[in-house]
């Protein structure tokens, strides 16, 4: 077949010879006609001086390459993992730990769970968070709420032993921590009960000056009273705004 | 130390970066060991191939060659990542890696606005040694980013690519396009390219 009775490839296959990127299936028949087809070897040509110029062109924005290196890869991934398995590590850690918490009865996050997920009345009262450890050598375990205008606390079980200590102080929160022992503490309407089967030996209470009323019982016996600006209690303050009682003494 | 074309700088020999990318692949993937090792080796090699094409495209793109040698980096760094070779990595590279640009150019463009805005859009370059070739050089530059900014993104690209010396294969690729409509398109980018660099310039030398 003549040339000239060939169909011409089209402009955007010529581009492709010119770049070295024929199709491969008719790559023999493309080569075969422009052998053949001065026009369009011609014009082959002419696209690879324009493609030529274009490349210049593009050059003129070329910058030189900043160091790069494949290793810098490499190092990144190994960071990256070891990172990742130290923060599993510590998750893990904590998780133990909370669990292991969880699990002693006498650790505040157990009597935690206790009060707020087990004690039905809990879950009618509003969240008591746990309050300040205080400053004594052994472990103390409390609670500490914003103090309504009376509110009562009331040891559950009678106690043949244990002092507690009341302070009367001027914040807005009132506080209740014990030291040995084993106890709970439920929130009820309008009192605090400690659930003492396992009496503790001391008690702190921290109630506010502002407080309109309140009362400490152990069982059925009023231990210590404040009624406005008025206190009962079995023995005079220690110290200023410091009672030390006995669990076992009454006002009346 | 090996001494590579100009720019790609290595800081250990082949061997020992192909030790390396043993070794950490064996640490991400130790459960089969052999197919990570020679996808670490696989990796190193493509690095070695395609890390410039892929700087020169992005750094052509981009205008900003710490830029670009970030982005290409760590699109090499998602490869390694993904623990396998795609079908087409060179192709698959410039994906993400453009993917990169258009986060950070999103991320950086209001702040790079502000900071042309204070400084009255004088470039901030480092004096050079013959102010005037300088000049020239910068002006010469202007007007092929002007040009190629003419040009819609698609037809850029792939004029990029081309002469970054990707095949029309991973042209398709990169692009989402069919491999036989690559030609139109760079046929049809390097007119527009060509007119609007002489219609501001004049038919280039």
């Amino acid at each position: 077949m003549h040339p000239t009775e060939m169909t011409h490839p089209s402009e955007a296959t010529l581009l492709a010879v010119a770049q070295g990127q024929p199709p491969v299936e008719d790559a023999v028949q493309i080569l075969t006609h422009l052998r053949a087809c001065e026009p369009c070897e011609v014009r082959v040509f002419e696209l690879i001086r324009q493609e030529r110029e274009i490349a210049a062109l593009l050059a003129e924005l070329d910058h030189p390459m900043p160091a790069r290196s494949v290793t810098e890869i490499f190092r990144k991934g190994r960071a990256r993992e070891v990172r990742r398995g130290i923060l599993a590590a510590g998750i893990a850690t904590l998780c133990a730990v909370g669990a292991a918490a969880a699990a002693l009865p006498a650790s505040p996050v157990h009597q935690w769970i206790r009060r707020r997920l087990l004690s039905p009345e809990a879950r009618q009262a509003p969240a008591p968070r746990p309050a300040r450890p205080a400053a004594a050598p052994d472990a103390a375990a409390g609670i500490s709420l914003p103090a309504p205008m009376t509110l009562a606390v009331v040891l559950r079980q009678p106690q043949t032993s244990g002092v507690v200590d009341i302070t009367l102080v001027d914040g807005g929160e009132i506080t209740l921590r014990s030291r040995g022992g084993s106890v709970a503490y439920g929130l009820e309407t309008g009192r605090i009960v400690v659930e003492n089967r396992l009496p503790a030996l001391e008690y702190d209470v921290e109630v506010p000056v502002g407080m309109e009323r309140f009362t400490l019982r152990v069982n059925d016996r009023i231990v210590f009273e404040k009624d406005g600006d008025q206190v009962r209690a079995a023995r005079p303050a220690d110290r200023a705004r410091h009672y030390r009682l006995s669990l076992h003494e009454q006002t009346r | 130390m090996t001494n590579s074309p100009a720019g790609i700088v290595l800081s250990i020999s082949d061997s020992e970066a192909l030790q390396e990318s043993l070794q950490f692949g064996g640490l991400e993937h130790s459960t089969s060991s052999n197919a990570n090792d020679s996808f670490g080796a696989a990796l190193a090699q493509l690095y070695h191939e395609r890390f410039r094409s892929l700087f020169r495209y992005l750094d052509r793109l981009s205008g900003d060659a710490q830029l670009a040698a970030d982005v290409a980096q760590e699109a090499f760094f998602r490869l390694f990542q993904r623990g396998s070779m795609p079908d087409e990595p060179a192709a698959w590279l410039v994906t993400v890696a453009s993917n990169l640009l258009r986060d950070d150019r999103r991320r950086v463009g209001r702040r790079l606005r502000l900071l042309e805005a204070a400084s009255g859009g004088v470039p901030t370059a480092s004096p050079a040694a013959d102010p005037a070739a300088a000049a020239d050089r910068e002006e010469r530059r202007a007007l092929v980013r002007a040009a190629l900014v003419r040009l819609g993104e698609r037809d850029r690209e792939a004029l990029l690519l081309r002469h970054a010396g990707y095949s029309y294969r991973e042209i398709a690729g990169a692009l989402g396009l069919a491999e036989a409509s690559v030609g139109t398109i760079l046929l049809r980018a390097g007119a527009l390219f060509r007119s609007a660099y002489e219609e501001m310039h004049g038919a280039p030398d």
